[in-house]
């Protein structure tokens, strides 16, 4: 797919970018993040705690029981936790971890134990928040999934590269951070996708500020895939900005 | 509503940066150059470092840091006794873990006096002491792994370039759907081709893993009589082609306002970028264009 280029002689001349294919969804996964290793958390919502350790860079306990974990940041204190087969969102702004047991809908919303609360802070249902929204988050050279969010229920997916294919799959979206939203989404994904079959389950950590989403892809009862992507405006368009040089920053 | 129009400020290379790490608050780090120096590096916070020389008094500085692959890290900082100066200096490091080495680059403002903001880098590679383990023979090299190599950057939701890193010592960039050898300098920066190439540098860190560097320098000596005045980055780019993206910082100067501002103030410039790449859309004259500063 790349532009492979050949000397007069016909000799290849190399081109690294040509390696950017080899991990489909995830090729763009972040780097791990071990800034969670050594710390641990009792979170309650009230009636019930958690704890949750980190004891390395790799192993944690939920409750007592070892899993694996891997870790991707988002922002600069907030973190898309995969706990074994669960899941955690780790939001240190403001000391709040949302807790998602394996395929389990309901969350648990937790603020940590002895830590501060800043005022007005909770993880909370998005409401209309995510509706009209329509955006393409790119995880691989070529390989994006398209949302269309039509109600506050509902979302319209396209995996490429087959993206006549529309589901209208449930969702569930989650204020953790305005701008940033932790979107739930659930169902199959269709055949001839970049996407397996099996999938499950897509939780997403959504930077609209910088535009960017770090999730987890569950599929058929497999570890859950670990993802990294920009945006795309599929509805606009593909340009360069002219008014956007380095020195804007 | 819908949240492409969230009330995001205006962004450049700076959207798609990862955050600032902290991972590494708490080491200590012996670096022994080549240079017959050694360097000492004690991250005392999450943005706090104190550095030193050989045997020199500790300084403070504030850092910044971004992951290149789970265990190299980028790390810069300015050094505080020049920061509201003119000839600021900023020291680089890319810390790799995995084979305990290297990459040390000063940077610093002023040291060309045609070109007074024009940035300039010095490297010196070494490699990490650590006790009771013998220090590595290898190091990070200049490399030639990199040529050939053509590539399209995604900034922002709205910014791509492209890159082709064609000979070891300049690089060449350009846009989608860029109309090349265009006179009227209206029009992009970049469309002004053979105009585009710029002095780089290559770095081989590990198996897809390159420090790219470029100097913004040529573009800016030729810019610079229509679009005073004239300023200077340096760029270093993390390349991971395991992953397909970067990290990097820029160091160095611009223009109050940016580019195409009527502004003549320069204003200091430090910060991290990111990107993510993807395939290259090239056109012919593009790759094929001689290089207008090299015999």
């Amino acid at each position: 797919m790349f532009n492979y280029t050949y000397d007069k002689n016909g000799v290849y001349i190399g081109n690294l970018s040509n390696k950017g294919e080899k991990y489909g969804i995830t090729q763009y996964r972040f780097s791990h993040n071990y800034e969670l290793a050594k710390k641990s958390f009792t979170i309650t919502d009230g009636t019930t705690e958690h704890v949750i350790t980190f004891e390395d860079k790799r192993k944690a306990f939920v409750d007592g029981r070892e899993c694996e974990y891997e870790s991707l940041k988002l922002q600069v204190k907030t973190y898309l936790v995969r706990l074994g087969y669960d899941a955690a969102v780790v939001d240190l702004q403001q000391n709040l971890i949302t807790l998602i047991r394996g395929l389990e809908k309901d969350y648990f919303y937790g603020r940590i134990v002895g830590a501060e609360i800043p005022e007005g802070a909770a993880h909370v249902d998005a409401g209309d928040t995510m509706v009209e929204t329509n955006v393409a988050w790119y995880l691989g050279c070529d390989r994006f999934v398209w949302h269309e969010f039509l109600d506050e229920k509902t979302v319209r997916v396209k995996w490429s590269p087959n993206t006549s294919s529309k589901n209208d799959l449930p969702y569930k979206a989650t204020k953790i951070n305005y701008p940033i939203l932790l979107v739930d989404i659930w169902g199959y994904g269709p055949f001839y996708s970049d996407v397996p079959s099996t999938l499950e389950r897509c939780i997403f950590l959504q930077d609209y500020d910088h535009m960017m989403t770090v999730g987890l892809v569950y599929c058929g009862g497999e570890l859950p895939m670990m993802v990294t992507g920009f945006a795309k405006y599929m509805d606009e368009e593909e340009a360069f900005d002219k008014s956007s040089v380095a020195g804007d920053s | 509503m819908n949240l492409k129009n969230y009330p995001r400020r205006k962004y450049a290379i700076d959207q798609f940066t990862q955050p600032h790490v902290t991972e590494l608050e708490g080491e200590k780090f012996h670096f022994v150059m080549d240079n017959g120096q050694d360097y000492y590096l004690d991250f005392t916070g999450e943005e706090s470092v104190e550095w030193h020389w050989d045997d020199y008094a500790p300084k403070q500085a504030s850092y910044m840091c971004l992951k290149g692959d789970d265990t190299t890290y980028l790390v810069s900082f300015e050094l505080d006794e020049f920061i509201d100066k003119h000839d600021r200096e900023e020291h680089f490091f890319i810390i790799d873990l995995e084979q305990r080495l290297v990459t040390f680059c000063r940077c610093k403002v002023g040291e060309n006096p045609k070109f007074p903001w024009l940035v300039s880098s010095k490297y010196i590679f070494g490699a990490i002491e650590v006790p009771g383990m013998p220090l590595p023979l290898k190091r990070h090299v200049f490399t030639t792994d990199m040529l050939g190599t053509r590539v399209q950057w995604h900034w922002n939701t709205g910014m791509i370039t492209q890159h082709s890193y064609f000979t070891s010592s300049f690089y060449r960039i350009t846009m989608p759907g860029a109309t090349y050898g265009i006179k009227d300098r209206g029009e992009h920066m970049f469309q002004d081709i053979p105009a585009t190439d710029e002095i780089a540098q290559y770095i081989k860190i590990k198996d897809n893993l390159y420090l790219f560097s470029l100097v913004e320098e040529y573009m800016e000596r030729k810019l610079y009589d229509r679009n005073p005045p004239y300023r200077s980055n340096d760029m270093k780019f993390l390349q991971n082609y395991d992953r397909m993206y970067h990290v990097g910082r820029t160091f160095g100067n611009v223009k109050e306002g940016g580019f195409e501002s009527d502004s003549t103030n320069v204003v200091p410039c430090h910060i991290r970028f990111g990107a993510f790449g993807y395939k290259p859309d090239l056109d012919e004259i593009f790759l094929n264009s001689k290089n207008p500063y090299a015999p």
